[in-house]
């Protein structure tokens, strides 16, 4: 088909399909599908069933793309707040017994009929598109009392993931507000004097996170002290094995110890151990020792990267990064070309969420990071997971293909 | 000025990304070295911390059952190759061989078996044996292929000595790097771990036994992760274990690990039950995420197979709550460890709860002596109770079908007089008003009832002191099925107690055979002298006598702590209450003057009670030739109390299938007097 064929008349507002397909950047959609086939593969090595369900949810997740596309995004910012608001109602029923189902000891699913579905999730969308309705057209926000809105819409949302508890996805939530408010002009000495706040509040933070929550942070800051606690099953299970038995003594005892006493690096020795075992050019598909006698916990969700590393090699990690790189160039020139003030914060808070949650996975694979859930977007299997990412990018395309002639000097001016 | 943002903040992701990339680059091409060297030596085993099984308690603390020190054996297979697997076929051929060998043991023992009926019976239970084995070799033989090829496609294999300069290490990593010894690239071969059939010898089994428990490990690895240990045998002998841990260069890969086996006091043997290693039914059970709602502990695969269970007894009822939680342990070997090894505790062991009886063990004795009188094809059952508290003081039975008797539905004889007598009292019939007995009374078109005596005119009281017959069934026939039931129901005697033994060693419920709208005049008057349609269990029997004793406050039995009835919540029965001065002068009576008077032993225990005979049909096969062409055989009873004039214990003693003639106060009257007599001294 010729460019002329799908090209509207002049006189006429552009189809909806004509902005849709227009929407459909290359520099965006090439590496995220790259991405996507290295997670398919990654699993076909090390959990083929997962494999299919991941397939379908990628098809899914393109299908949510494309929807997301089509409706103007102006349109969808009026529906800011009800999404937000219904977000919140989402993340409050986890708190109410038997609405949210449990796994990993952890509440973090709702469960519609036979589909389970991560409201974090889904929050982390509705913080973006809510402080972008928020910020456009406002001043306040350089000022120190203007940034009380904004914090208050993320923090709601984050005490509630934290609450189930989801403290990584919840972490997520700390720079995107930062990211947004400081694109949106911001001041940097009111942003720094909240950073330094917060930094100065870490102790008191650390003291209300939950026994493996601590363990990981101090396996991260005591690299030399390394035991091997498996932390899911480890204090976790501790945990709830007193509750269990009706928290006997002896059971808060081993609770405490196993939460006091175990910082862990275990998933992370497997995980470099796999990935130091890919070499340069791996050792190829599915022939991972690690991957084959399944030692890298959570392979097929968090710790896929050093699925694919152990099996593709240092040759492959370089395509995932490029693939990676390239995916967040495309996503901040799509910001760049969006003027409009709303289109361009959510063009950017997808860049935020999928570059932060990308980088804190990578990193904390490679154990430059400590352990935190995240998963790596298009690439872990989960269906929450992907359908996120593929509506970001949606979002960011959808505030490319419907923005506005703006003819002010700058944005945000 | 804010693109100038947005710039820095994709440069800045890529420049994460870039550092990221380089970690890569370190760990894949510059220290690749350290990483494998770490794996080579890094070692790990997570352990099930077996809990110590509770003990069943005596009343005065001492174990009725308890644990002793053993070993098991398990098995890492991370540290083994392949060699010491046996291949499917291999073990194939090795069970055949094992299971003809079986046969020709299981023939030969037949054989050599003396008596038709004892050849039979081992036929039988050979055969149930020989096609449980065959199921479980069956399945064996179809999962485990597919397992074993996957193991040896894993290549676990890891305890290699380098070629050059034999330096040996264990390591999980294909045998491609170099030597750390000498730097040689490539050059290991792989030891064997052990021999198997050298391993064999020592455990003193079949190698086919081994080869078989290897393939089961195998079969459980598979859904486990590879540094886990792996039950191999459940029980070895010390000897064994002791070889094992000390020369762990001849059995790398094993390791004896302390575990207890079960040992119970032969005393109380049917009480406590057995102990039994998991099924496959226990094992659904015990991993079925339902229990988490009932706050017990839900079991992985690998703590199930070592544990033990309950089979049958207060073990099988209290399982759960004598079992305990595993804990889970790791053992470390770390690439910079100063130590060997290191062991962390993951989770600490919980173990299991003690279980509180109420048995007294000298009553207990007393009472195993009492019941071994038992007739060998019939049974005997003899039990202690405390009035005030209903506790079980002593319970034994002995049998030749192995149910415990005290629970069995028998026909109790005249002992059941009290509860007519009950009736009699609290329908308003006069006690005073004379019965004629004419030693025997013509029921139309059903038969006949007979007393011993020919009694003449007979009042209550001196009717249950002398035991008549004619009085009670005629007087019986007079009440009518619901005054009857009424009495029962004042008794406990339609209340099937639950003293936490199950239900597998009780007696059929006799009395659901029938219900009080069944009964015609006829099966009134057999009722009224504990005969025809009336069974009951000993237990139902001493507890109505006990409820007596109590002067009418219902009495509960219990046998274990958790099932202790609330003695605030003890209530009084009304009609008991009214009445029992008059039946406990009744009781009394038996033993001064009445049927019991000869009984040394009840006098001397200062006791009351009643004696009890019920006829039951001779049956040719079980009963001894020597008890003649007579058409009845005798259950024998006695249920006393003591002392007459402030209970404080209660205890009935049951012979069944004595030889006919036999009568309940001669036979089970000074066993009762005894038990009584002990109960007394020892508190």
């Amino acid at each position: 088909m010729s460019a002329d064929a799908i090209r509207p008349p002049l006189a006429a507002a552009p189809a909806r399909w004509y902005l849709t397909l227009r929407a459909l950047d290359p520099r965006v959609l090439a590496p995220a599908l790259v991405l996507v086939a290295i997670g398919l593969i990654s699993l076909a090595a090390d959990k083929p069933v997962a494999m299919l369900s991941q397939a379908r949810w990628c098809v899914v997740g393109l299908a949510v793309m494309l929807a997301a596309i089509v409706v103007p995004y102006r349109k969808l910012l009026a529906l800011a707040y009800p999404f937000y608001a219904v977000s919140l109602l989402c993340l409050g029923a986890l708190l109410v017994p038997g609405l949210g189902r449990t796994a990993n000891h952890a509440t973090r699913w709702l469960q519609l009929g036979p589909i389970g579905f991560q409201p974090s999730e889904l929050a982390k969308v509705a913080v973006v598109m809510v402080l972008a309705r928020y910020i456009r057209f406002r001043r306040d926000h350089r000022t120190f009392k203007g940034l009380v809105v904004p914090f208050l819409l993320t923090l709601i949302p984050l005490a509630l993931i934290v609450k189930q508890p989801d403290l990584g996805t919840a972490l997520m939530l700390v720079p995107v507000l930062f990211v947004l408010l400081w694109a949106a002009g911001a001041q940097r000495r009111h942003l720094m004097t909240v950073v330094v706040l917060g930094v100065l509040s870490l102790p008191l933070v650390y003291s209300v996170l939950q026994p493996y929550q601590q363990a990981r942070v101090r396996s991260f800051v005591e690299p030399a002290v390394v035991l091997v606690a498996d932390l899911r099953s480890g204090a976790d299970e501790a945990s709830t094995d007193a509750a269990a038995a009706g928290a006997t003594n002896s059971a808060r005892a081993a609770t405490s110890r196993a939460a006091a006493g175990a910082p862990d690096r275990h998933h992370v020795t497997e995980s470099l151990a796999a990935i130091a075992g890919g070499g340069i050019t791996g050792q190829g598909f599915r022939e991972g020792f690690q991957n084959r006698t399944d030692r890298v916990p959570e392979s097929w969700t968090d710790f896929i990267f050093s699925v694919f590393a152990e099996e593709w090699g240092f040759l492959g990690v370089l395509i995932l990064l490029l693939a990676e790189g390239l995916l967040l160039i495309g996503l901040g020139s799509v910001a760049f070309e969006v003027k409009e003030p709303a289109g361009r914060l959510l063009a950017i808070g997808a860049l935020v969420i999928l570059g932060t949650q990308t980088c804190v996975n990578l990193a904390m694979t490679v154990g430059l990071a400590p352990i935190t859930g995240l998963p790596l977007p298009f690439l872990s299997y989960g269906g929450s997971s992907m359908l996120t990412s593929w509506l970001l990018l949606g979002l960011a395309l959808n505030a490319k293909a419907h923005r506005p002639l703006v003819f002010t000097a700058r944005d945000f001016d | 000025m804010y693109e100038r943002r947005l710039r820095l903040l994709v440069v800045a992701y890529v420049l994460i990304l870039c550092v990221i990339g380089a970690r890569a680059f370190a760990l894949q091409v510059v220290e690749v070295g350290d990483h494998v060297g770490q794996l080579e030596t890094r070692c790990r085993r997570t352990l099930s911390v077996l809990p110590r099984r509770g003990e069943i308690l005596y009343a005065n603390g001492t174990p009725m059952a308890a644990n002793v020190p053993g070993f098991g054996l398990e098995v890492a297979f991370r540290e083994l190759d392949d060699r010491v697997l046996p291949e499917p076929e291999q073990l194939a051929r090795s069970l055949g061989e094992w299971t003809a060998q079986r046969t020709e043991l299981d023939a030969a023992e037949v054989a050599a078996t003396t008596t038709a009926r004892d050849r039979a019976v081992l036929e039988r239970r050979l055969a149930a044996r020989r096609a449980a084995g065959d199921t479980r070799r069956n399945e064996l033989l179809s999962t485990y292929p597919e397992a074993y090829e996957r193991y040896v496609r894993d290549g676990l294999a890891v305890r290699r000595a380098c070629a050059v300069c034999g330096h040996t290490v264990r390591s999980i990593d294909p045998p491609t790097r170099s030597c750390r010894e000498c730097g040689t690239p490539g050059r290991f071969e792989v030891l064997p771990p052990f021999d198997v059939q050298e391993l064999a010898d020592l455990l003193d089994e079949e190698r086919a036994t081994v080869d078989a428990s290897l393939a089961r490990a195998l079969l459980r690895r598979a859904r486990r992760p590879a540094y886990r240990l792996h039950a191999l045998m459940v029980r070895i002998e010390p000897h064994a274990a002791e070889e094992i841990a000390l020369k762990p260069w001849r059995f790398a890969g094993l390791d004896a690990v302390p575990r207890a086996a079960r040992i119970r006091d032969d005393l109380a043997a049917q009480l406590v039950g057995r102990t039994r290693l998991p099924t496959a039914a226990d094992m659904e059970r015990l991993t079925d995420p339902a229990r988490e709602a009932d706050g017990l502990h839900i079991y992985s695969e690998a703590e199930v197979y070592p544990a033990l269970v309950g089979a049958w007894g207060l073990e099988a009822q209290f399982d759960d709550h004598l079992r305990g939680v595993p804990g889970r342990s790791v053992r470390v070997r770390e690439h910079d460890g100063v130590e060997p090894y290191r062991t962390e505790i993951r989770r600490e062991v919980m173990d299991g709860a003690p279980l509180q009886t109420s048995i007294v063990p000298r009553l207990q004795r007393a009472a195993e002596e009492i019941v071994a009188r038992a007739p060998a094809h019939g049974a005997g059952a003899a039990i202690v109770m405390d009035v005030r508290t209903g506790a079980i003081l002593a319970m034994a039975s002995a049998s030749s079908d192995g149910l415990n008797h005290a629970h069995v539905h028998v026909q109790p004889g005249s002992v059941f007089k009290l509860i007519t007598a009950l009736a009699i009292l609290e329908t308003g019939l006069d006690p005073e008003e004379e019965v004629v007995c004419n030693k025997s009374g013509v029921m139309r078109g059903r038969g006949k009832y007979v007393c011993m005596h020919a009694h003449g005119p007979i009042a209550l009281v001196e009717a249950f002191e002398r035991s008549c017959n004619g009085y009670f069934a005629q007087q019986a026939a007079r009440l009518g099925a619901e005054p009857l039931a009424a009495s029962f129901r004042s008794f406990g005697l339609e209340r099937r107690f639950d003293l936490g033994l199950g239900d597998m060693h009780l007696g059929e419920a006799g009395l659901a055979r029938s219900g009080p709208e069944d009964w015609e005049r006829w099966d009134l008057m057999m009722i009224g002298i504990g005969q025809g349609r009336a069974t009951s269990t000993p237990l139902q029997i001493v507890t109505a006598y006990a409820r007596l004793a109590a002067g009418g406050t219902a009495v509960t039995p219990w046998l274990v702590e958790p099932l202790r009835p609330d003695p605030t919540a003890v209530r009084r029965d009304p009609a008991l209450v009214r009445h029992a001065p008059l039946l406990q002068a009744a009781a009394r009576a038996v033993v001064v003057s009445g049927t019991g008077q000869a009984q040394v032993e009840l006098g001397n225990a200062d006791a009351a009670g009643k004696s009890g005979t019920a006829e039951v049909l001779r049956r040719d096969g079980v009963d001894p030739p020597s008890y003649g062409q007579a058409k009845y055989v005798n259950n024998t009873w006695f249920v006393g109390y003591a002392p007459h004039d402030a209970p404080r214990f209660a205890a009935v003693v049951v012979f069944e299938r004595m030889k006919p003639g036999a009568h309940g106060a001669t036979e089970a009257g000074d066993p009762v007097g005894r038990l009584l007599i002990e109960a007394l001294s020892e508190r």
